[in-house]
């Protein structure tokens, strides 16, 4: 029989600096806003600034034993435009997606997907192996890999039944 | 290309992010296929009606970026079904619908 030590706190941790669905109610009552603004200043809503909002490319976050592995989904985005940095425990993910057609001459019928910049920033819960994070950008998801550091691996507890 | 009709098939289809830009020879169809694996892509015509379908290769065990994405489009009869392009990088579907030649602008020569 074996027993997993948890620390009971580090599944909460991640959230830390965002609360997603309170960050989800946010961006949309900024979009309400945004949208109203540009009505009454009798803005087209297909113009320059539909272009550059902000906007947060989805996450998933998932642990297992030996690693951190964030998936973040940033469909048509150039590798060299995608920014991450740790300092001390926060590892941020900032970048700017351009518009690619935006030189071309034509009217648009729909405009849904998401350009210009974003920044997110995770808590990282243990300690990881900084000097071994890998980075991966494939069919427009970045995954990153970050192996935790011996300390922060669970530790198997044998318990002898007498 | 002016209604759509968005059919979910199962409960885990994704229903792409779109933009549809009409220039003066054709219409540009771009999707936010994020994870979607190249070979499972179909982007089909049938009955005037643009039909595209990918699965996702991502193994993750979330609910975020897991299932297929699935979405349909009403073509207008302005459209040459027989020069349909698609291209797939970085996670985009771009599919090229060019007109048929009789919407060409056309330049008047003045006499």
């Amino acid at each position: 029989m074996s027993l997993m030590k948890r620390n009971p706190t580090q599944e909460l941790s991640f959230w830390n600096r965002e609360f997603p669905s309170f960050r989800g109610l946010q961006s949309l009552q900024n979009d309400m806003n945004r949208i109203f603004d540009d009505y009454f200043r009798g803005d087209n809503l297909v113009n320059d600034s539909f272009f550059s909002r902000d906007w947060n490319p989805a996450v998933d976050i998932v642990e297992n034993n030996d690693n951190y592995i964030l998936k973040a989904e940033l469909p048509g985005m150039n590798k060299d435009d995608v920014k991450i940095t740790l300092e001390n425990n926060l590892l941020t993910i900032r970048g700017e997606k351009k518009n690619e057609y935006a030189k071309k001459e034509g009217s648009y019928h729909r405009v849904e997907r998401s350009y210009g910049s974003f920044e997110r920033t995770f808590t990282i819960p243990g300690s990881i192996k900084s000097n071994d994070i890998d980075a991966q950008y494939n069919n427009g998801i970045l995954t990153l890999t970050l192996p935790k550091a011996e300390e922060a691996k669970p530790k198997m507890i044998d318990v002898k039944v007498k | 290309m002016q209604t759509e009709t968005v059919e979910k098939k199962t409960m885990q289809s994704i229903v792409p992010a779109v933009n549809i830009l009409e220039t003066p020879v054709s219409y540009i169809v771009s999707l936010d296929i994020p994870g979607a694996a190249k070979e499972s892509i179909k982007a089909n015509i049938e009955n005037n009606t643009l039909i595209v379908a990918a699965t996702i290769a991502e193994n993750l065990e979330t609910a975020n970026i897991e299932g297929r994405y699935y979405r349909e489009f009403s073509l207008g009869g302005d459209i040459d079904v027989q020069t349909v392009d698609a291209q797939y990088n970085l996670g985009v579907l771009t599919v090229t619908l060019n007109k048929k030649l009789q919407y060409l602008p056309k330049q008047i020569q003045i006499k």
